[in-house]
């Protein structure tokens, strides 16, 4: 009855040895992608296809896109503070409230509006079909805004 | 006409009775043998711990896939908080 058993015991072996090496193998290329320290751009470049040169062009446009993301974002961060100092100190909706909430949707459609143009700006170096892809894909988080409200609830 | 029975005909119904039963643990035992002995044949051995390679590997493409998936919605956050300004939190509505 030994013989059944170390044979079953062999199987399973071979199952889990076959399982851990092959899933490895498998998401090796992903994880390392996700450890590069600029893993989306590697991600992006591997995505869509990009030859070394429309790699070079798109990095060099992530380059130069970078200081007015930057900026919209202290721009949105100042707007935002705005608000929420003015709803702590009022006990209603005053005018000024209303006003910095304005400006604070404003603000973040102009951002929408530069990722907008930066994506645009992106795809068109990619060849078509990618191009429409990427586009799709960007425009898809366009409407995200920071965390997610479920994520919040979570905390 | 009158039969009279063999001498020692219960007996010998018995016995048939017997052997029958006897015949039938053997069949049984012999299967149980055969099955026993079949896992001491090097291909069947050989075809189970094949068997147990192929499941491993079928559930491991499968469940890589699904991995796959989640680190490539991972790294497409990563490179939209690249461009979204609106990723990093003041955008909150």
């Amino acid at each position: 009855m030994k013989r059944p058993l170390l044979l079953l015991l062999a199987a399973l072996a071979a199952a889990v040895l076959g399982y851990g090496i092959v899933y490895e193998l498998a998401t090796r290329p992903a994880k390392a992608m996700l450890a590069h320290p600029d893993c989306g751009m590697v991600w992006l470049r591997q995505e869509y296809h990009l030859s070394p040169e429309q790699f070079a062009k798109v990095e060099q446009m992530h380059t130069a896109y970078r200081p007015t993301c930057e900026a919209m974002c202290m721009r949105i961060a100042a707007a935002r503070e705005k608000v929420d100092a003015l709803i702590a100190a009022n006990p209603a909706v005053t005018p000024e409230t209303e006003a910095a909430l304005r400006e604070w949707a404003l603000v973040q459609n102009d951002c929408r509006v530069a990722m907008l143009r930066h994506v645009y700006a992106v795809s068109a170096v990619m060849s078509p079909a990618d191009g429409k892809r990427y586009v799709a894909m960007a425009s898809g988080r366009l409407v995200e805004t920071g965390m997610a409200h479920t994520a919040l609830l979570d905390q | 006409m009158d039969l009279e029975a063999p001498p020692r005909f219960q007996a010998g119904v018995w016995a048939r009775i017997a052997a029958e039963e006897s015949a039938r643990a053997t069949v049984f035992s012999r299967a149980a043998e055969w099955l026993a002995a079949a896992f001491y044949r090097p291909r069947v051995a050989a075809l189970a711990v094949t068997l147990g390679l192929a499941v491993g590997i079928g559930a491991a493409f499968v469940k890589a896939q699904d991995s796959n998936a989640a680190l490539g919605r991972q790294l497409q956050a990563r490179y939209i908080e690249t461009i979204n300004p609106l990723a990093h939190g003041g955008g909150q509505s």
